[in-house]
This record gives C-alpha cells, structure tokens and sequence, in this order.
C-alpha cells in the first residue's frame, strides 16, 4: 500500500497544485455541459474580475444566455471569428458582464469525450480581449475607410517603390483589376522627367519634413484619358527601428471629370467669344460697310476720271495716268487692311496665350472703332504705361474685352449733348499687374444698375444683347484677373481690369 | 452767271476720297474745290454760284447739320449727298432738309456727272432768283413808311377811298402815295405790284 498511498498524496499535491494554478489564473477557467444550454459545472475565480460574478453564482446557469446575441451561434455556424486547431476551437466573442454590459472574450474550448466518443463535458479558457477587439475594429474602419476613400491611396515601399496597397479608387483610374494583380512601381508609373524633377524631390522632402503637398500630374498608362493628380505624400516612421522611414502613404485624387469640365467651360467661352466677336461685327456692320466703300468708292472715281479723260483726249503720255494708278492701289491696299482686320478679328481660334504689347493693343482697337467714333464724335485719348508693358494672355479675348468696354463708352454718351466727347483709355503697371482702364464722361451709371451690371441679357441699350459685360467679366476671370465698374451713376463712368503681367494658367 | 464757271464743293473728311471726286470732276469744265470739314467750307463760302456734293457722316458737323446752318444762313446752294450705305431714315431727312438728290458711295460717274449738270442748272435758277429777291428788297427798303402801308393795303384789293379812310389821309394824299410806290418798285401794273409783294414774302 506503501507506494500506492504515496502515489495518491502525490496525485493530491499536484491536484492542489493544479487548483491552485487554476485559482490563481487571472485567465477564466470554466466547465460546461455539453448541451445547448452550456450550463456551467465549475469556474476559477478569476471569473469575478473579468465577467463580476462570483463562482457560486454561475454555476448551475446556463451560459449561452450570456452571449452577445450575434456572437452566440458562432460555433455552429463557424463564424470568421471561430479558429479550430487540434481539437481546440478558438473564439472571439461578446459576453455579458453582470452589469448588463459586453466585453470581448478570447475563448479556447476543448470537448471531453468518454471511451465511447459521447461528449461528458467542454473546459474552457477565456480571456479579456476587449481592448485588442476595440484596437482591431478600429483598424478595421480605418482600412475600410481608406479602402472607400474616393482619393487614391497607396502605400509604397520607401527602398523600393514598390506599391504595397493600392484602394479601390486607385485600381479603377489605374484600370488595373485586384484580381489580376500587376507589381506596381512608383517608378513606373511617371515619365522620367516628372519622376527625377518632381516625384523623387517630394519623397525626399517628405521624408525629411514628415509630409509633402503640392500637384504632381498622374496619367496612368494602363487607362488612357485619365488624369489623376498627387496631392500629398507622408513619410511613416518605424518607432522601434530608429525613427527610420518605414513607408510611404501617397493620397492623389483622379481629376479626369474635373478636367474635363474645366476642358469643357473653356470651349465654351472660346465659343461665346467667338460668337460675342460676330456679334460685334454684325452690330458694327453698317460702319464697317461704310469703311470698306470708302476705298471702293474712291479707287472707281480713279478709274472713271481717268476713261473720260482717255476718251477725251486730254492724256497725251503715260505719266498722267500713272499718279491715278499709284493711288488706286493704295485704295485697294486699304480695302484689304479693312477686310484683313476684320477676318483676323472674327477668326475661330483656339486658346492662347502669348505675350503682346497692351499699349499697340488698346490703339489697334480703337482703329477698329474708328467709324464709328466719327459718327458719335468720339475723341480717343491714351494715357499709356511708358514702360510699354507686356502681358501674357489670349490676345483677341482681351481685344474683345476692349472693343466691348470701348463701345460702350462711345454709347454711353447717346443721350449726352456733351461735345466733343472723350473715351480715355489708360495703361497702368501696378505691382505685379497691368490695369487697363476706360473712362467716360456720359451720364453714369447708378447703383441699382451697377448690381446686374454683370449678368448675361442685362442691357440698356435699345439694340443690345447684354452678353458684352458678361462675356468680358467670364474672360477677365479666366486670365486670373478682375474686371469692375466705378461711377457715382452722374459724372461719367469707368471701367477697370487688372491682369497678372506674367500670365497664370 | 453762266453754268460753265459755277464751282463744285465737294466736302468730305476722307482726304483720298476727295481728291478722288476731284479727279473725276476735273475732267470737266467746273472749278472744283474741296474741303475737309463742313466748318472748313463755312468759314471760306464767299457766296460765290455752284453745287455741294455733301459726305453725310463727318465728324464734329455732318452733313445733316450743314444743310441745317445752310438754311439758317441762306445758302441755297444744291445739295448732293453723298453716303457709304443706303441708310433709309438718313436719307429721308437729307431730303426734308432740301437736298437735290442722294448717292450711295460707290456711284458711277455718269450719274455723278449728270446730278452734277442738274445741281447746277437748278443752282442757276436759284441763283437768279436770289438776285431778283435781293433787287427787289433793295428797292422795297426805299419805299417810306407811309408808302409801305399804302402798299399792303393796295395789294390786298383795297380801293383808294378805303385806304383814305384807314389810314385816316385824303383819298388824294393815297394816289400821290400809291403812284410812288410803282415808281420805286419799277411796277408797270398792279398786278405786277402784287405778285413782287408775294415774292418778298411780306
């Protein structure tokens, strides 16, 4: 008996150690039935701390009660959260406390079979995962969060540019396919020119200054006519490893219909300055007709003299005629200036921006102007910027804004007895920007009228479309400048617009 | 005055196309002469027998307003108005304003200088009956007081008792009065009497 007895206190002190283990677990220790219910048999006391009951409240209780009731069928229905591994299943779930709230536990069960396989009962280990639970699915929204971003997001390997995450709106303006998956490098995916002159610089500030913004142009080559735009990069740091860049976060966002519709009010306009120049040449018809009949005119009295006189007898040599001649090719020279300058003004053209001298521009327009400043007894008077600057935009546009400022001066004076009647136009370089100002000295302009002043079909006048306020303003604006209206609605009327000297897309 | 020594005035601001006209009417036996401005042309008319050939639009005074100053100063040289396009509502008034005719710019020569001999025989007629008036104003201006009552009074049917009677004279004093005034007026009948008093548009 003498061994027999020693091997029972010894399988008694390990039971103790055991128990003792067991209640000293800060993980709980529990044993269920292994029936629905799964009633708990017996539990360690660390079960106070983590659920706030006490051991001999439970036992005896059903514990499937206590389970959150979208987590209480996760082992039936092998929920994402349930882990098998040897026998052992591993579950994350929500469980009630006493007070009535959950908290995540992080439960391994294992099933006790007889000899014969029937299930006897199910000992498990739990574990408070409340924190981690809260952490992950606050990870978890983040990444869905980026994953939905409608910006592109992509996380890139600072050694070697390779492209690690790339979210759902970075594959579509890639046109590439999750499932199909391309290796992606940065590197790849710029021109070498952008890459060495921009991309490499941003990555370095970036990795200096922990974050870099700016506008770096994407057109991916793997879908055509999409235009994507960098607009920031972040340097994520390893704190374990030196404070080492660890990887890149690259944030664009796809422009393409914003481009597009940028694309689109630019042709517009093109098309509404374009209709707005026929429309001056259509209002200005009868002036222009007058101009072109002028030379006309002259070159057939030339022709007609100088047939009577032949006929007449009175030319006895040639030299008589030729000063007839001489003059009437001057005339036909001037006809074709007219015509010359008034196709190049009605011409379609695309936008375009070049440098041009505003003081030539401004008197060119007045010539343009000139019949009809003789019908209204205008006087022109120029009061130009001596340094005869140059300014950087789409020349007929800022014609068009001239000749329709410059036209309504002239019509501004139609209900004035004021005579002589003068349209000063002046050239100013402030700052860094060119003003051009026309002035009038008809009635004005008043408050009430200068508020609509602006807005398409508002006119005064009796045969106007009211467009040439508002196309000027819309092309003003268009070349990153402002274009507005001084009068005290009694002593005349001025308009002004400034324009960066050095042009701004 | 003869047509053939009556001048031209062409005015027009477009300096080619004046000296265009110029040329064209120098084949001609008129004396051509050309100013830049209505103003120009005002400040140089001595009165002197011809036609205009007006440009419509110039600045400062147009056409339109010259053939105004024309009436007010009693200018009654033909107008031919010259214009760059028919326009209608110009053309109506240049013509209430007493011009002789209108031509749209470019014109043919012939109908130039055919509107030109009209301008001018219309010039002469007028001419002449500028100087008759002028005559028979100098002569009116020589008649007294007294004569000029006895004169309006004569014209519009009155006998001489009846004149007597209003003028509060002797039926005597009128006939002395009244056979005075066909003398200065070189009237050789009443009837002649009458018709120069409606001419003097007394």
């Amino acid at each position: 008996m003498q061994p027999l007895e020693q091997e029972l206190k010894q399988c008694l002190q390990e039971a103790d150690r055991y128990r003792l283990l067991a209640e000293q677990s800060t993980d709980m220790i529990s044993r269920h039935t292994p029936t629905p219910e799964w009633t708990f048999i017996d539990v360690n006391p660390a079960i106070e701390r983590l659920l706030g009951y006490k051991a001999e409240e439970i036992i005896g209780t059903p514990g499937y009660d206590l389970f959150h009731p979208d987590d209480a069928d996760n082992l039936k229905k092998r929920a994402e959260s349930v882990r098998y591994r040897r026998g052992m299943y591993t579950n994350v779930y929500r469980f009630q406390h006493r007070d009535g709230h959950y908290i995540w536990l992080e439960t391994t069960s294992r099933t006790i079979r007889d000899d014969d396989g029937t299930p006897q009962e199910i000992i498990c280990v739990s574990r408070d995962v409340t924190e981690r639970e809260l952490a992950q699915q606050a990870t978890r929204r983040l990444a869905r969060v980026v994953e939905a971003s409608s910006d592109l997001i992509l996380f890139c390997n600072h050694r070697t540019l390779q492209l690690t995450y790339m979210n759902e709106t970075a594959y579509r303006t890639f046109g590439a396919e999750r499932e199909n998956l391309a290796v992606f490098y940065l590197n790849q995916m710029f021109p070498q020119e952008i890459l060495h002159n921009l991309v490499e610089p941003a990555l370095q500030h970036a990795a200096l200054y922990g974050t870099w913004y700016g506008s770096i142009p994407l057109y991916p080559a793997g879908n055509p006519g999409r235009i994507a735009e960098i607009r920031e990069i972040i340097a994520h740091r390893n704190r374990a490893e030196n404070m080492q860049v660890e990887y890149y976060s690259i944030i664009a966002r796809d422009i393409t219909l914003k481009r597009q519709a940028e694309e689109k009010a630019k042709r517009q306009q093109l098309e509404m300055a374009h209709m707005s120049r026929l429309l001056s040449v259509g209002e200005m018809a009868t002036e222009l007709a007058h101009e072109v009949n002028q030379p006309l005119a002259t070159i057939i009295n030339y022709c007609n003299g100088t047939f009577r006189r032949l006929d007449e007898g009175q030319i006895t040599e040639i030299g008589q005629v030729t000063r007839a001649m001489e003059l009437i090719s001057t005339q036909a020279k001037r006809a074709s200036e007219i015509i010359k300058r008034m196709r190049r003004f009605v011409r379609r053209t695309e936008f375009q921006r070049v440098s041009f001298p505003i003081n030539e521009t401004c008197v060119e327009v007045t010539r343009f102007l000139n019949q009809e400043a003789i019908d209204h007894d205008i006087r022109f008077e120029f009061e130009l910027d001596e340094q005869n600057p140059n300014i950087e935009a789409d020349r007929l546009q800022i014609e068009q804004v001239l000749l329709n400022l410059i036209r309504n001066a002239i019509e501004a004076y139609s209900e004035c007895p004021l005579s002589p009647r003068p349209v000063k136009i002046r050239t100013r370089i402030e700052g860094r920007r060119l003003q051009v100002s026309v002035s009038d000295q008809g009635p004005g302009i008043n408050e009430e009228q200068q508020k609509t002043l602006f807005d398409p079909f508002s006119t005064t006048k009796e045969n106007g479309l009211g467009m040439g306020l508002s196309i000027s303003h819309t092309i003003i604006e268009s070349h990153s400048g402002r274009l507005w209206v001084e009068s005290d609605g009694k002593n005349g009327t001025s308009f002004h617009f400034q324009l960066p000297l050095k042009g701004q897309a | 005055m003869s047509i053939s020594n009556a001048t031209v005035f062409i005015i027009d601001d477009d300096a080619d196309f004046r000296e265009s006209v110029q040329w064209l009417l120098e084949s001609t036996t008129y004396t051509i002469e050309s100013y830049a401005s209505a103003q120009a042309f005002l400040d140089d008319y001595d009165q002197r027998p011809g036609c205009i050939l007006l440009d419509v639009r110039m600045p400062e005074i147009s056409g339109l307003a010259l053939q105004q100053i024309m009436q007010e100063r009693d200018i009654r040289l033909p107008v031919i108005i010259l214009t760059g396009h028919g326009d209608v509502p110009m053309a109506v008034t240049a013509m209430k304003n007493g011009a002789l005719d209108f031509l749209e710019k470019p014109f043919d020569d012939d109908v130039l200088l055919k509107l030109v001999d009209r301008a001018m025989q219309e010039a002469q007629q007028r001419f002449s009956q500028q100087n008759e008036e002028r005559e028979l104003r100098e002569l009116y201006d020589t008649l007294s007081r007294r004569e000029r009552e006895v004169m309006d009074l004569v014209v519009t049917g009155n006998s001489n008792r009846e004149i007597a009677e209003t003028l509060g004279i002797s039926p005597k004093t009128v006939e002395v009065h009244r056979s005075r005034v066909m003398g200065k007026m070189r009237a050789e009948s009443l009837a002649q009497l009458v018709q120069m008093h409606s001419r003097l548009a007394l």
